[in-house]
């Protein structure tokens, strides 16, 4: 360790009073606060800057104990508050991706690790099936955070009621296939972007026909229903260990936060099914919904991309294997409206589940 | 009873009403539930089963007569009458009249907003709303992400009226975060590029695009005319609350709204407050709320990164190992303020009670604070 070189972030902010060290990630937003007896604290941490190794730090504060200084900065690189200096990162990350790269020195260990995060987003393989109020959102976001690679499904055309609520559409893409149109706008931001085009629909034999490798697939399409396009999406996944998210923000589950599956470590689908079902169950015997025609189900676009924008948060953490940060796992997530508030109802992985249990379907 | 109009009138069960429909005891009885989903209330109750064909066609195409007569139901029409008053009276359905606000394609375009319109605002029809917002304008101050993204998802929302202020040009780091850069306008002024695509979205779209830097010398009066409706600052250089400050004193006394978004460095999913007389605290009484909170806070950062990179020099806006950033962050930010924004500008201010409020989302927790602006003791201007 003596010859490591480490960095204090600058993002990161500092108060030492009365033997505290409080320290703040300004972009997670997170705080804590540990007992240091050491005056020079700050100046201490403040010199590691990137380019002396811990043995030229030592040598200016030599009152300090060396064990006591490793296991502080194991303890704040676990905080990531330091950040192993092991590599130069490249010349077009700094002028073209810098915001990304400090997005990802907050979930990451070393330089090394950035480097090798945005590596693994710009090599894998997303599918986001249906491209409405959520799907062409969560695209365009996470193209634009590196990934290059996305196989898009959607068999419907623009319409002129879609561009209220849906990205990267415009009134001269009206009648044009979705697939199209958000292949061609995706590409113009990073032209070097592959896009696999799908123009079908979601049925029980789709992924007979698209058997291709997937690090991750997520469902934005709500017909005929959510229940039942996530359930033939859930099902390949589990079987093929693919980690998938339910986009939420669907028609008549407008709030909802999707849930993110990394089968056989969070709850599954079936998980969520089975102990909604308990709740709903008592409510809803032997009744059936009323056939109406021209239902104009009420949408609004901020809501939708609430559920977008976190989707797409927990999918780079999931194409740059960061699962441990993953947080919209493991409950049932929902945007209020009113209260303008998260409220989250926790549902575990179930061991008796008929999937992912102990003598599942999908073990 | 039935009134002779009533049968030349157009009925529809309301889109945000769910109808179950559960069998009795009798063949000819049937029990409905109505559930209003945004609401959760229900309201059951049980009719002739031959009744059902009438509610399944209440979707405000046809009238009630020519429901009658195309689903060839005999049956007493006083009773048919008694039952579309009761439900008019429990809010599950409504009359549909011809619209007047807004013309038919309009309509179309908007159609599952206006609906959401109609639960937003109980009181007022959905395309009333949607007709209102249509006429206000706007200034959005500073074109970044988080500009660029509210402007962007406003004018889909239907506000069509925007000016457009910034004084800088897209660079190539841009790409990752502003909704409207591409490979092929970098290096243009960002009120030019995001102006061709709020255009791109509605070509009647009014768009005036300023290319100046407000400084505390600026004159507002050029930017900012008595017919705005509502400012939005989102420039955070030198710091938002600087700019906040002399726009909310100028826009206090003209009764024009501000609003504070957020999503800019070390907050990078928030979304901040409207300041606006007679319903929030004056910017004043904001600005000291912070300095209040933060007296006793006072920490030092590292900006000496090491990262040195010759083309860089030039770069003041890098920052290794500082703010990081991401489209679905900014998604986040102006999307809150857009729920907060459109709440404003439809007078829809009681229905929301975070107004006074900065929003702060933690994406570690999945967990939404907010923290309360207060009028200060012996404020002269709001107190």
């Amino acid at each position: 360790m003596v010859d490591d070189i480490y960095r204090l972030k600058s993002s990161i902010a500092l108060v030492y009073d009365d033997n505290i060290l409080d320290v703040f990630l300004s972009n997670l937003r997170e705080q804590f606060k540990i007992r240091v007896e050491y005056e020079e604290i700050l100046d201490l941490l403040f010199s590691f800057d990137g380019e002396k190794t811990v043995n030229d730090v030592l040598k200016v504060y030599r009152n300090i104990d060396g064990d006591d200084l490793f296991d502080l900065i194991s303890f704040l690189i676990k905080k990531n508050v330091l950040i192993k200096v092991d590599c130069e990162y490249p010349e077009s990350f700094l002028s073209e991706q810098y915001r990304l790269v400090n997005f990802f020195e907050d979930y990451c260990s070393s330089t090394s690790d950035v480097i090798a995060s945005l590596k693994l987003i710009s090599t894998s393989n997303v599918m986001i099936v249906g491209l409405g109020a959520v799907g062409t959102w969560i695209s365009e976001s996470l193209i634009r955070s590196g990934l290059k690679n996305i196989t898009l499904v959607d068999d419907d055309t623009v319409e002129f009621s879609n561009l209220h609520r849906q990205g990267m559409f415009f009134e001269e893409d009206i009648d044009k296939f979705k697939v199209d149109v958000l292949s061609e706008n995706l590409c113009s931001v990073f032209p070097d972007v592959k896009i696999n085009k799908i123009k079908d629909k979601l049925t029980s034999e789709f992924f007979s026909k698209y058997n291709d490798t997937y690090d991750l697939i997520i469902n934005c399409a709500d017909k005929p229903s959510v229940d039942e396009t996530t359930r033939i999406i859930a099902k390949f996944c589990m079987k093929n260990k693919i980690p998938h998210i339910v986009g939420g923000g669907y028609n008549l589950h407008l709030t909802l936060i999707g849930q993110t599956v990394i089968p056989n470590r969070t709850a599954c689908v079936m998980c969520f099914e089975k102990h909604l079902q308990k709740i709903n169950d008592a409510d809803l015997n032997g009744v059936k919904k009323l056939t109406r025609k021209n239902r104009r189900i009420g949408s609004f676009s901020p809501l939708s991309t609430i559920a977008a924008s976190l989707a797409t948060i927990d999918a780079l953490k999931i194409v740059s294997g960061k699962y441990d940060r993953i947080s919209n796992c493991n409950a049932r997530i929902e945007f209020n409206v009113r209260e303008r508030d998260i409220d989250k109802h926790l549902v575990e992985k179930n061991d008796d589940c008929e999937w992912c249990g102990n003598n599942g379907l999908y073990k | 009873m039935l009134a002779f109009f009533m049968l030349n009138n157009k009925y529809k069960v309301k889109d945000s009403v769910d109808v179950y429909t559960f069998s009795t005891d009798s063949v000819d009885c049937t029990r409905v539930q109505f559930y209003k989903i945004n609401t959760r209330e229900k309201l059951t109750i049980e009719i002739d089963s031959s009744f059902l064909n009438i509610l399944s066609s209440l979707d405000g195409s046809l009238s009630l007569q020519e429901i009658l007569i195309k689903n060839e139901i005999l049956v007493d029409i006083t009773e048919v009458g008694n039952l579309i008053d009761y439900l008019l009276g429990k809010d599950v359905i409504k009359i549909i009249n011809s619209p007047t606000y807004i013309c038919c394609s309009e309509i179309n375009r908007y159609s599952r907003q206006i609906s959401y319109f109609d639960d937003l605002i109980p009181e007022q029809e959905g395309e009333l709303s949607q007709y209102k917002l249509m006429q206000k304008k706007i200034v959005i101050i500073g074109c970044g992400s988080v500009g660029g993204t509210i402007a962007s998802q406003l004018v889909r929302a239907g506000v069509l009226n925007i000016t457009l202020v910034d004084h800088k040009h897209i660079n190539e780091s841009n790409l990752v975060r502003h909704i409207y850069a591409n490979k092929n306008n970098i290096n243009t002024y960002k009120v030019d590029a995001l102006s061709e695509h709020l255009k791109k979205i509605n070509v009647k779209a009014n768009i005036t695009e300023i290319k100046s830097k407000i400084t505390p010398s600026s004159n507002l009066d050029e930017l900012v005319n008595d017919s705005v409706d509502l400012v939005v600052n989102t420039a955070d250089e030198p710091y938002i609350g600087h700019i906040s400050v002399k726009l909310g004193r100028y826009l206090w006394d003209k009764s024009i709204g501000l609003y504070v978004a957020g999503g800019f460095d070390a907050h990078l999913m928030s979304s901040g407050e409207l300041i606006y007389k007679g319903i929030t605290p004056c910017i004043d009484c904001c600005s000291n709320t912070f300095r209040y909170a933060l007296k006793d806070w006072k920490p030092k950062y590292n900006y000496n990164s090491g990262i040195k990179s010759s083309s860089l020099t030039a770069r003041t806006d890098v920052l290794i190992g500082g703010a990081g950033g991401t489209f679905a962050q900014t998604l986040y930010s102006s999307s809150l303020a857009c729920m907060n924004i459109i709440d404003f500008l439809l007078g829809n201010l009681n229905g929301n009670n975070k107004v006074n409020k900065r929003g702060e989302f933690l994406t570690e927790r999945c967990e939404q604070t907010w923290f309360e602006m207060k009028k200060q003791k012996g404020c002269s201007i709001c107190g």
